[in-house]
């Protein structure tokens, strides 16, 4: 139960971890301060546990296509809303920053939903149970580890290329929207033929796998339609940072995060 | 400049309206349809027989009286199912082999594995258990 634990925390709030990292970054010496972080991130976790006691009308609502298509669509709007930014971002700096509070309200909602759910079931069967708890603080440990870890390469990499946080926030939201993808084959609403396996070379069961599912999206057998929506995606994404570069650029070296 | 951001809008704007319109198009298909049950914390069969190749339905019934969590990385489906209920998870095609699936809450018990094989070795044991 300690590595099923730690393994559904990973794939669950590794990527909030990583995103929030990256939101830091961007917005370090801005008006969006911690505590607006803070408060985003903690509302996500409250609406999802507002949204446990409904979650099996949820589930079986459009003939039990309900939680699938919801996760979709608030990974979608994640998605779009990070676009608004990013054409947006240079004139209008508050609506800005309520955009990337939405982004970290529906991403730890729906990371929260699904662990707190795990969470729950298994401390009502096996109360104060160690490997529950011991999983969720390992889970939390590593997440933690990796996110800082994070910060400070990207904090280095910021002072000399702040584009590349920008790319990289967008790279990251494009996969776990191709990751997603995977909900609409579960539900029959696409085509689900597997384009390659690379599960022997790494596998998604192990922390690296996580990593890189969490940072990139990656898949070790995805499907056609998941390879679609993430070109499309990064490629619309680089697009508008490119042609946003300049706005984006210097808005960035007034803000100049220093060391 | 502005025409340029307007135009980006109305893109966007446009995009997320198809993507809402083709998901309330949820179209029936006749798919073949197989059947697992979790009761004890146990898949029932634990070990089913599915065609290769072709696109199916495969439905869960939770009779227990606790949730589940059917979850296959060979597969690459989760599907939370509640006590009683029923879930249909769309699989395939799926190339000839085994792909292992396990209970998320009780993965030591709950564990299974779907067999892909020719239709024909299918159609041919059911009708020997018809028999």
């Amino acid at each position: 139960m300690l590595i099923n634990t730690l393994f559904l925390f990973l794939r669950e709030m590794l990527p909030l971890f990583l995103f929030t990292t990256m939101v830091l970054i961007l917005f370090f010496n801005s008006n969006l301060g911690s505590s607006l972080l803070l408060r985003s991130l903690g509302f996500g976790i409250a609406l999802g546990l507002c949204l446990l006691p409904i979650i099996d009308s949820i589930s079986m609502g459009l003939d039990g296509r309900g939680l699938e298509l919801l996760f979709f669509m608030t990974t979608l709007l994640q998605m779009i809303c990070f676009l608004v930014v990013i054409i947006d971002h240079a004139e209008h700096h508050n609506r800005a920053h309520s955009l990337i509070a939405i982004i970290l309200v529906l991403m730890s909602m729906t990371a929260s939903v699904h662990f707190i759910s795990y969470f729950t079931v298994l401390w009502q069967t096996q109360p104060f149970s160690q490997a529950l708890v011991l999983g969720t603080a390992v889970g939390v440990g590593i997440s933690a580890s990796l996110a800082i870890l994070l910060y400070f390469l990207l904090r280095m990499v910021h002072q000399n290329f702040p584009l590349v946080i920008w790319y990289l926030s967008g790279w990251f939201l494009s996969a776990q929207l191709a990751v997603k993808t995977n909900l609409l084959a579960q539900i029959g609403l696409i085509d689900a033929e597997i384009v390659w396996s690379t599960e022997a070379w790494l596998s998604e069961q192990t922390v690296l796998g996580y990593l890189f599912r969490s940072l990139i999206g990656y898949e070790a057998t995805p499907i056609y339609w998941q390879l679609y929506c993430y070109l499309f995606s990064i490629g619309l994404v680089f697009f508008l940072i490119k042609l946003k570069a300049k706005n984006l650029s210097s808005f960035l070296r007034e803000k100049k995060v220093s060391l | 400049m502005m025409n340029n951001q307007l135009r980006l809008r109305r893109f966007i704007n446009k995009l997320t309206l198809m993507v809402f319109v083709c998901s309330a198009q949820l179209i029936a298909s006749e798919l073949p349809i197989y059947s697992l049950t979790i009761e004890n914390h146990l898949f029932f069969p634990a070990r089913l027989d599915v065609p290769s190749d072709t696109k199916f339905k495969l439905e869960i019934k939770n009779n227990d009286s606790s949730i589940e969590e059917f979850d296959s990385f060979d597969l690459n489906r989760e599907k939370v199912i509640f006590p009683g209920r029923k879930a249909v998870l769309y699989v395939g095609p799926l190339t000839k082999g085994e792909y292992h699936f396990f209970g998320e809450y009780n993965r030591s018990t709950a564990i299974g594995t779907l067999v892909a094989v020719d239709k024909a070795q299918i159609t041919k044991k059911e009708t020997d258990n018809a028999h």
